[in-house]
């Protein structure tokens, strides 16, 4: 599957000099997986999705010793952190009512290049838009399958379902999105 | 099936998802033109992974440049309870799947050399402030050429409260300026900390002192929180 190897090949060594503290090593993960990360936590409408990444890079480099496994399994891992720490920021948030609606959320360019930002803006209010539509577990297994990668049973851990769950969650999910679609071009 | 029959345009292809043309939506891999449109929306997501990589905050900047560790710290003696975070210490010890707060400092700790240790709830790490660290110090607005030590006494000039060190405070067991010093200027416990009274300006203190922490470990974030 294109896109799924971050590390050219070079995952072990990269994993292994974060164990032993090589700030390099910490970049090279961060570079790698960060963009996905950011795109998970932006599309499922969190509040300050880059903080929030960094967050997630902190508990995954502070905890990195005590991971064990291929490339899938990091990957597994650190979506499982993001997604963790997504729900505590909802919970806190149930408990300080906030007014902003997830389709009002608003993604700042950064200093990039402009029309790249707005580009990258409107693709992602565009699935934003699409994936609000879908129940939040629909929504979670996803984004999981597409952006994160993550296989059947991956999801399945880190939602803590049981494959044939997620199975049919993205049976229905998907033909939500394709519904969706279909009026959407009805109405074109 | 739609009455019109199979090869029928108006036939709406997501009535007809089956695992393998899921599978392969899902995969990026090629599927009949009528899944188009979820084709379209699958390479969408996964186009958002592609794209820049997002600025780190000044705390994991500094770790990814290396100005941080994130090391093991045992419990200390000297360790300071750090006053309650938005209940941080009751989700800690919760060992709950949710990990909520658990990457929420709960102890403080200055050792002799100087060292800066915020231990969190989750076990023994902790974030390690190396202090000589050239690089930082030219980078530094406020803190340029000082000690480690020095810095931290720093963070008493930006708190107004503050009428005595907190290298001082912090051996005898407070984090809070104006609050009585608890059981005779010693007290570890954090069940015995100050009550609630205390506890809405000790919050406070904490996160101005977190706040300065980030900056003094940031380094060429330093200049954008100042």
């Amino acid at each position: 599957m294109a896109g799924v190897d971050r590390f050219n090949g070079e995952f072990d060594e990269v994993l292994g000099a974060a164990q032993r503290d090589a700030p390099w090593a910490f970049e090279r993960i961060y570079t790698a997986l960060s963009p996905v990360v950011s795109g998970y936590l932006r599309v499922q409408g969190a509040r300050e999705p880059e903080d929030l990444t960094s967050e997630v890079f902190v508990a995954v480099l502070r905890n990195i010793g005590r991971f064990a496994g291929t490339e899938a399994g990091f990957r597994s891992w650190v979506f499982t952190i993001a997604h963790r720490r997504l729900q505590d920021e909802r919970r806190g948030l149930g408990r300080r009512p906030s007014f902003t609606v997830l389709s009002e959320a608003q993604d700042v360019p950064g200093p990039e290049d402009v029309e790249a930002a707005v580009e990258r803006s409107e693709r992602t209010a565009w699935v934003r838009e699409l994936c609000e539509q879908l129940s939040p577990d629909q929504r979670d297994v996803l984004l999981l399958r597409l952006l994160g990668r993550l296989t059947i049973d991956e999801v399945a851990t880190t939602l803590g379902k049981t494959p044939v769950a997620v199975k049919a969650l993205q049976r229905r999910g998907l033909r939500a999105i394709g519904r969706i679609l279909d009026l959407e071009e009805v109405s074109l | 099936m739609s009455p019109r029959g199979d090869d029928d345009d108006g036939m709406k292809a997501t009535r007809y998802l089956h695992d393998d043309v899921i599978e392969a939506i899902i995969q990026g891999a090629p599927v009949h033109d009528m899944h188009a449109p979820l084709v379209s929306f699958a390479d969408r997501v996964r186009a958002l992974g592609d794209e820049p990589v997002p600025a780190a905050s000044p705390t994991l900047a500094a770790v990814l440049a290396g100005r941080v560790r994130l090391a093991t710290c045992p419990a200390h003696d000297g360790d300071v309870a750090v006053p309650d975070v938005d209940g941080a210490r009751q989700h800690a010890g919760d060992g709950g799947g949710g990990g909520a707060l658990r990457d929420q400092p709960l102890f403080t700790h200055q050792s002799d050399d100087g060292f800066l240790y915020l231990r969190f709830g989750d076990g023994g790490d902790a974030c390690q402030l190396i202090p000589d660290d050239p690089e930082r110090n030219r980078v530094g607005i406020e803190v340029a050429g000082e000690a480690i030590r020095e810095r931290v006494t720093d963070l008493d000039r930006h708190d107004a409260a503050g009428g005595e060190p907190l290298g001082e405070r912090a051996g005898r067991g407070r984090l809070d300026a104006t609050g009585p010093c608890p059981a005779g200027g010693g007290d570890r416990d954090a069940a015995r900390q100050p009550t609630a009274s205390h506890r809405d300006d000790n919050r406070v203190y904490l996160r101005i002192l977190l706040q300065n922490l980030q900056s003094y470990c940031a380094g060429t974030g330093n200049h954008v929180r100042v």
